[in-house]
């Protein structure tokens, strides 16, 4: 009788469990259809996926951006190749060739994003204050820095998001300690505004297509590891 | 006693009911899940909707542009009359802390609105209202949604449509569908790109829609329709999240009956014009075919030269043969009566000092060319005749006969031949107005020439000589009169002598021609056949 108990609320707890634990929230998402069932938070893939498209979408951005500040401002070919040693974000450890990035590990991937997003939010700023002052700014070009600035914000938070869920780290401090970067960074001899802003522009360029590219690396990664380059 | 295999058997009779019952429950707690499910996506149907609650539910979440998005929830229903109700609404994102909503009032009432600073993209957000009435704290179900799962763009606006020509093999007509997004300034910067479907179908057929799909652009074009009239619809979606649209407002569109106007006019008059083009060519050319065909194509001559019959040669008589040929200059039948020669001295015969000339027909059979007859008027006649021949002859006819005078000038240097006598000789014994072959003028015949001279009258009696000239630029013709008569008459009065040196001038010119013509004139002659003028001669 004893036993029979027993076996019956053994049986019970057994065929009960998943509504036992319905009620509580569930660790990992599941989807049926595309429909979003009573989960926390969003899937890894979609993430990753939401911020490749944002990096895409930033990048992108900034590319018009800077070519439409060298139609406008900069006008000679030779002054445009002198902006690709000012790079303020040189002195970060972030990788920088082809053979670094294929020996780097996913997490390095995404802490390398990190820093660099963290590193543009306050040049950006900078750079929309810088802009406003001109008197020939178009007003296209204010309204993209605008908005990628405000995308940037955007993209921090989904990667710091992104990095909690693959990484199971602990929720990461949004850093600003490099605040100090662009005083250390700005050379001397670039102190003509049109000259410093259009380095900013294009060092941001070159970042975010390092970002995104970064990003797809890691996408890759997930899908097929050997055959990513 | 109880029997204890009774006990076992109903424990497990028991227990096999309960089994049962579990394995009944099973299902429906799986289909909790799933109508929770449901819940969040049927849901979507519209804030509209009414529906009996006992407590408030969240039932519609949209976001249009995943930057900001609002939910609507329902109120109570069941309320006692004047009980006072508020609404409270809290949410979490990714498990954080509880938040209250940050804007009640802007997509409407029971709504919440988050604005793009409280809208992230990559946690999900999990609501849940509580309604707060004095008889107790009602809380809905728990919502969660993630935002970029709930976009739904705006509907598309201004369908319209623009027939053309369907143009090439199609018949009918082409309809040029466009229509616009009425937010565009979510488009910018490709933050939301879009895909439209558009469907239309026969207005007379229901529910057998047709398909277009996808779409990239806002417009279509939909070629070769048959007639009649449609009804097209379109939505749009964001291409890689979100929901389906609503559908824009249905347009009707009716395409004519017919091709366009140009289509049809142009055959028309094209086979207007063949039908009387036709009927003129059946009508009117064919009866005058060979008529038409002489005018555009006239028969080619046969070779001829003017004057000349070969027929009138080989079989004509021989006065009519002398008939044609005296027509041509120079040409004298031959005669086969006797000659008869006049005596010339040579006294009598002036050397041409050619002082003026005259035209005319010159029948004599060695030249054949109009000669530029030299003939010997004094000086001031000679040059006024050099003038008037230079200039447009005029008819001098209406010189009254009184006035005529008697051409002094012996005539001029030419062999005298016998000939036989012109056919219109007769014309000069009588005082009439005679035109001269081969020259212009008109003169008063005299009728006082003696026919003595007929006989040796030659050429001469074709000429005319300007005897003098007025001051009105008339010039005053006579015949060039056998030297007989020269001496029986008085020269004429002299002109004034300023003229004279130019004059002198002019016919010093006009002789240096005249002799270069007469040179160039017998080189000429010598040669082969010289060509015929074509001259109208009177006969």
């Amino acid at each position: 009788m004893h036993l029979v108990s027993v076996i019956q609320r053994g049986v019970w707890a057994v065929l009960l469990w998943p509504n036992l634990l319905a009620s509580s929230v569930p660790l990992d998402c599941r989807e049926e259809q595309g429909i979003l069932s009573r989960c926390p938070s969003i899937s890894q893939e979609k993430l990753l996926d939401r911020v490749i498209e944002h990096a895409e979408l930033i990048y992108r951005v900034s590319e018009e951006s800077c070519s439409l500040y060298e139609d406008m401002f900069i006008p000679l070919q030779f002054q445009r190749n002198q902006v690709g040693y000012a790079c303020i974000t040189k002195t970060l450890p972030v990788p920088s060739s082809k053979n670094e990035i294929q020996q780097i590990s996913d997490k390095w991937l995404l802490h390398s994003v990190l820093m660099l997003v963290q590193s543009w939010i306050e040049p950006l700023v900078y750079l929309q204050t810088s802009l406003d002052r001109y008197n020939a700014a178009p007003e296209m070009l204010l309204n993209k820095t605008k908005w990628v600035s405000e995308k940037l914000i955007s993209l921090e938070q989904g990667v710091v998001v992104l990095i909690k869920k693959m990484l199971d780290e602990g929720m990461l401090t949004i850093n600003h300690s490099e605040q100090g970067l662009l005083q250390n960074g700005v050379q001397p001899q670039m102190l003509e505004s049109v000259m410093r802003d259009y380095t900013l522009l294009s060092c941001f360029k070159k970042d975010a297509h390092k970002m995104e590219a970064f990003l797809k690396l890691l996408k890759c990664r997930q899908t097929d590891r050997y055959n990513c380059s | 006693m109880f029997d204890p295999r009774d006990t076992r058997v109903s424990r497990w009779s028991g227990g096999c009911g309960m089994l049962w019952l579990l394995l009944w429950l099973l299902p429906a707690g799986d289909g909790s899940r799933m109508v929770v499910q449901d819940g969040t996506y049927k849901d979507r149907r519209g804030p509209e909707e009414g529906a009996v609650t006992t407590r408030p539910h969240i039932h519609y979440c949209r976001s249009p542009n995943m930057e900001d998005f609002s939910c609507w929830w329902l109120p109570l229903d069941n309320l006692t009359d004047g009980e006072q109700v508020t609404y409270a609404l809290s949410y979490s994102k990714d498990k954080g802390p509880r938040h209250e909503c940050p804007d009640y009032g802007t997509a409407g009432p029971f709504s919440c609105h988050f604005d793009s600073s409280h809208t992230s993209i990559w946690k999900i957000y999990c609501l849940n209202v509580t309604a707060v009435t004095a008889s107790g704290n009602y809380t809905s179900q728990e919502h969660c949604l993630d935002v970029a799962e709930i976009v739904q763009t705006e509907a598309p606006v201004n369908l319209t449509y623009e027939l053309t020509d369907a143009g090439g093999d199609e018949m009918g007509h082409s309809a040029l569908l466009s229509w616009t997004y009425p937010v565009p300034s979510d488009l910018q910067y490709g933050w939301i790109t879009l895909v439209y479907e558009l469907q239309y179908r026969r207005a007379t057929e229901a529910d057998e829609w047709k398909v277009k799909h996808p779409l990239r652009e806002s417009r279509v074009e939909l070629l070769g329709l048959p007639v009649g009239d449609y009804v097209v619809r379109v939505r749009c979606r964001s291409h890689n999240y979100g929901l389906w649209s609503n559908w824009s407002a249905a347009l009707l569109m009716s395409l004519p009956t017919g091709p366009p106007k140009g289509k049809v006019l142009v055959p028309i008059v094209v086979t207007g014009v063949a039908v009387v083009a036709l009927l003129v060519i059946l009508f009117g050319v064919m009866p005058q075919g060979r008529r038409i065909k002489d005018y555009f194509l006239p028969p080619i001559p046969n070779p001829r030269i003017i004057g000349i019959d070969p027929l009138l040669l080989k079989k004509g008589n021989l006065a009519e043969i002398n008939h044609h040929f005296s027509n041509f200059h120079s040409f004298s039948p031959p005669s086969y009566s006797e000659e008869v020669w006049d005596q010339v001295s040579a006294g009598d015969a002036f050397l041409a000092v050619p002082k003026a000339f005259c035209v005319a027909s010159d029948p004599t059979g060695r030249e054949k060319d109009a000669l530029m007859f030299p003939c010997d008027l004094p000086p001031a006649s000679a040059a006024a005749a050099a003038a008037a021949a230079a200039a447009a002859p005029h008819g001098v006819a209406g010189n009254p006969p009184a006035s005529y005078v008697q051409s002094v000038s012996p005539y001029c240097s030419l062999p005298p031949q016998a000939f036989a006598p012109p056919p219109d000789r007769s014309s000069w014994s009588r005082p009439e107005i005679v035109s001269l072959p081969c020259t212009e003028y008109s003169v008063m015949g005299h009728p006082g020439l003696p026919d003595a001279s007929a006989a040796s009258r030659g050429p001469q009696d074709f000429y005319t000589c300007v005897q003098l000239m007025k001051e009105g630029g008339e010039v005053h013709l006579v015949p060039c009169l056998p030297p007989a008569y020269c001496r029986e008459f008085p020269p004429p009065p002299r002109v004034e002598k300023k003229e004279e040196k130019k004059k002198k001038k002019k016919m010093a010119d006009g002789q240096a021609r005249t002799n270069e013509r007469n040179d160039g004139g017998e080189e000429e002659r010598s040669e082969a056949a010289v060509p015929l003028l074509p001259l109208a001669v009177k006969g």
